[in-house]
């Protein structure tokens, strides 16, 4: 066997796969840039003709809640895509996130932005339980480990006089940068757009740093265990050790966006926690598309524009209920139908 | 009201003891009869029939609207409760999972359209039937039955409880001889073993699955009925339930209809001890912390088989 | 000697897979493991490679003792195998499958990855080399950008082999790795493992294809219910009377033919 052979530019299949990563086809760079612009158009479309609001707060609000979601998606998918488990528990990191960053603000009197490293950490540690557990069950024993232990926090949060109980945490205060208030950032058009502007570039450097890691060699190691764990420890891949990374990864990113969702809401309760939250992030990435940056961003955007619409739907027609649950559990059904890889995956054929 | 841990201090403790554990019982009778239905299901189609709880809510409110308006006595209303709930299966599996099979997408998509029937089902009931608890008209009269009585000490359980245990007696006896004596039940044992080679034999798949979900539909919906008898219904009522019912099916183990029972059973009593001697706000937890427990420590269960994936 | 086993012993509660199994290969040389199905030849593989933990015994590779290695440090020595019912990474494309493969020779972690550091580009550099000489090797070098799945049944035989080969081994194990091939699929499968042979790797060799393995095994050893019970070269195994009865029945080793 020759050592010098041939010299080998870049595999034609990994520049293929870089152009498909991202949005119709586009670069990395490029979708950045698009969204990027979209964002400031946003939020300084409002400044052109001031005091004309061209986009409601209530739209802004809206789309602050979708990009802490986005944050949760980008977590959720190194789980539940790149590593290919099932988790319906990841409100529990959510909740964490947002109960470290509420309880340290309110009795402590930290830094917002110092509770975010502790809420981490923290996460990282409530994580390492159901990590083992992973190691040792799989599929849909997962399912039901990561959803009783959610369930288990959330009993925890609602008993607990030190954490609220039921009523939560109220008064956490908004985060402020140079001591300005994210809210109350003079050159702005609106209190959201502080939060909008931070939390962008949070989830551009989320995405980034998931495609730096799905494109190395963890990367490869997370598609070898989620393709065939048994030979991927006879390739010399530590199975065990990978999945317990891949699941704090992802708590640590889900406990951001709760500690965010703690700073913008100023209030956090045993809610959280609960199932319907885990199950909200969950067909976030599904719906999106598991494995995709794009899927776990833009999912966020459909799971939490569509509820609003309905609800608009429902004050108009007058309906005693919520529309969105009916619609959703039917968006799911049809999407695994007609579109299992989610809207914007890639299918394995 | 005393806590019973202050109870339990007194002279009585005991009884209080064995009293907690006989309440115990019918909800785990009720919490067995849903584990058999996902253990069952799971063993033949291989998914995690996320509905299950919504199947069970829906035999509920059918158990609720025919003996409110419809006027049905007790027995009458469960038997036909229970034929609903393997209606309201069997179009579940016809709806969501037969174009999947036909895809062969079941084990992907499975959970997540599972996941998705449900959520639906759960909010159209909540729509439809509103929010609102409703309670059951007296089925039965109320009055305590003395099992033991010695030295001004008595142990009774009360004839809900009681008519709930037969129930779940009676039923858990038909079910295991229709799985020993006839030919279908035997080959849905085989087929949860190894479901192709039973489809090569000759068997067909889809009579067995069609089967499969209506016995598991029938008795979710008996354990609603049952539930209505005890307490409340209400259109969330299935997500807790359901979650629960799993959990005694793994404590038991996946695949064991007798272990279903037993793990039924002690989820029943280890919920009403929880509540009685720790704090009733933990009750619904000790069953999620007893399968996570179970599932880390012999994760087939306390009568499952093992499987193994060979090399 | 490269690999030798003493007294290994696998029990599946209470039943002896593997039952007090001495085996040994020197350096360079080809060894056939032949008997019937069931007879403990991958459970021999699953012990050698630390998938499965064994009850007793010892296993000692290069003069270390491996016996209670995890099966990643296993690989990181130098044991590789291929799976007889064929484990590739589906999904992944042909030259990814060899890049995951070489996990067990790189080491640039998160934030390597994060910063796309020198140690990282080196590595995927030398990945990309090996990528082209593993396939190669075994000559599929230009379906590199096909995913595993879709390839055709020989050539996922034959990436197993490569996949094995890039994790740079000393000792290849290949299981049943002509199964299901056609004569002429044999053929070239014959000629990748002497050219293994000849660069030096050391092979252990699990066969039925008896063609395959009277043609370029050095050594062949039987087992039979999880025990070894005969060895030497083809033509001594091939008269063995223990090995005709254990493949044919006893009373048949009595007509001396085989």
């Amino acid at each position: 066997m020759s050592e010098n052979t041939v010299k080998i530019k870049s595999l034609p299949s990994e520049k293929k796969r870089k152009e498909t990563d991202w949005l119709f086809g586009m670069s990395g760079k490029a979708t950045f840039i698009a969204a990027f612009a979209a964002i400031l158009i946003f939020c300084f479309l409002d400044a052109v003709h001031p005091g004309k609001a061209w986009i409601p707060n209530y739209v802004k609000y809206v789309a602050a809640c979708a990009l802490i979601y986005a944050i949760a998606g980008i977590g959720i998918n190194f789980h539940s895509g790149y590593i290919g488990e099932t988790s319906l528990g990841h409100a529990a990191f959510y909740g964490i996130g947002a109960y470290v960053t509420g309880f340290l603000t309110t009795r402590a009197d930290m830094n917002f932005w110092l509770t975010i490293p502790i809420g981490m950490i923290f996460a990282a540690i409530c994580a390492l339980p159901v990590g083992w557990a992973g190691t040792r069950v799989r599929g849909s024993f997962m399912v039901v480990i990561t959803y009783g232990y959610s369930e288990i926090l959330r009993y925890i949060a609602i008993n607990s006089l030190t954490l609220g109980g039921t009523s939560g945490i109220s008064g956490i205060p908004t985060p402020t940068i140079l001591g300005v208030k994210l809210t109350k950032i003079s050159f702005l058009p609106s209190n959201k757009d502080g939060f909008i502007l931070i939390l962008f570039f949070i989830v551009a450097f989320l995405g980034f740093f998931t495609w730096r890691i799905v494109h190395s060699r963890v990367g490869y190691a997370f598609a070898a265990i989620r393709e065939d764990s048994i030979a991927a420890t006879a390739m010399g891949i530590n199975v065990k050790g990978y999945k317990i990374l891949a699941l704090i990864l992802s708590a640590v990113i889900c406990s951001l966006a709760g500690s965010f969702y703690a700073g913008f809401s100023n209030f956090v309760a045993p809610d959280l926690l609960s199932a319907t939250l885990s199950i909200t992030i969950f067909t976030i990435l599904v719906v999106g598309g598991r494995r995709t940056i794009p899927g776990a961003v833009l999912g966020a955007f459909i799971i939490v524009i569509f509820p609003e619409l309905l609800r608009m739907v429902q004050e108009i027609l007058h309906l005693s209920f919520d529309p969105w649950y009916i619609l959703y559990g039917v968006l799911l059904v049809v999407i695994m139908r007609f579109k299992p890889e989610g809207i914007f995956g890639r299918k394995d054929n | 009201m005393l806590p019973y841990s202050a109870l339990l201090k007194r002279e009585k403790s005991m009884t209080v003891f064995i009293q907690q554990i006989i309440n115990g019982l019918a909800q785990g009778g009720i919490y067995a009869l849903i584990a058999i239905g996902w253990t069952t299901v799971f063993g033949i189609v291989g998914i995690m029939n996320w509905t299950h709880g919504e199947v069970y809510m829906l035999g509920a409110y059918v158990g609720y609207f025919l003996t409110t308006s419809a006027g049905f006595s007790l027995f009458p209303a469960l038997l036909i409760s229970m034929a609903a709930g393997a209606v309201i299966a069997m179009l579940i599996d016809q709806i969501g999972y037969v174009p999947l099979r036909k895809n062969g997408t079941i084990v992907q998509s499975g959970f997540i359209t599972a996941l998705g029937l449900s959520t639906f089902l759960r909010y159209s009931a909540n729509a439809g039937f509103t929010a609102s608890p409703r309670v059951y008209p007296e089925l039965l009269q109320y009055r305590l039955i003395t099992l033991f009585s010695a030295g001004g000490t008595e142990i009774t359980i009360n004839s809900i409880h009681f008519m709930i245990l037969i129930g779940t007696v009676i039923i858990m006896v038909i079910l295991q001889l229709f799985f020993s004596r006839t030919i279908i039940g035997k080959a849905m044992l085989a087929g949860s073993q190894d479901m192709k080679t039973l489809a090569l034999m000759g068997a067909d798949a889809e009579v067995l699955i069609k089967v499969t979900f209506a016995i598991s539909g029938a008795l979710g919906a008996a354990a609603g009925f049952f539930m209505g008898t005890l307490y409340t219904i209400f259109p969330t009522m299935g997500a807790l339930a359901g979650l629960k019912g799993w959990a005694c099916a793994i404590l038991g183990g996946i695949g064991s209809i007798t272990g279903s029972l037993v793990g039924g059973i002690l989820i029943g009593i280890a919920e009403n001890l929880t509540s009685g001697l720790i704090s009733t706000g933990y009750k619904d937890a000790i069953s999620f912390i007893i399968m996570i427990l179970v599932l880390l420590i012999r994760p087939t269960g306390l009568m499952g088989y093992k499987f193994e994936e060979k090399v | 000697m490269l690999l030798e086993t003493r007294n290994l012993t696998k029990e599946f509660g209470g039943i002896c897979a593997n039952k007090d199994i001495n085996f040994s290969i020197e350096e360079g040389e080809i060894v056939a493991i032949i008997g019937p199905n069931g007879s403990g030849k991958t459970t021999f593989y699953n012990l050698l490679t630390g998938i499965t933990p064994c009850t007793y015994g010892k296993i000692i590779f290069e003069g270390t003792n491996i016996t209670r290695l995890k099966p990643e440090k296993i690989t990181r020595l130098g044991i590789s195998r291929t799976f007889q019912n064929i484990r590739l990474f589906g999904n992944l494309t042909v030259a990814e499958n060899i890049i995951v493969a070489r996990h067990c020779r790189t080491s640039s972690n998160l934030w390597d990855a994060l910063i796309r550091s020198g140690k990282m580009k080196r590595e995927i550099e030398r990945d990309q080399q090996m990528v082209q000489k593993c396939l190669e090797y075994v000559d599929i070098y230009d379906k590199k950008d096909w995913k595993a799945k879709n390839l055709p049944y020989g050539m996922q035989r034959r990436l197993e082999i490569a996949r094995a080969l890039a994790t740079e081994p000393k000792l290849i194990l290949l299981d049943e790795p002509a199964a299901g091939m056609n004569p002429k699929e044999k053929d070239e499968l014959l000629e990748i493992i002497r050219k293994l042979s000849g660069d030096g790797y050391s092979i252990i060799l699990i066969e039925h294809a008896m063609r395959v393995v009277m043609n370029i095994a050095q050594r062949i050893v039987v087992f039979d219910h999880g025990q070894k019970i005969a060895e030497g070269s083809p033509e001594e195994v091939r008269n063995n009377p223990v090995v005709i009865e254990a493949y044919l029945g006893k009373g048949a080793s009595a007509n001396g033919t085989a």
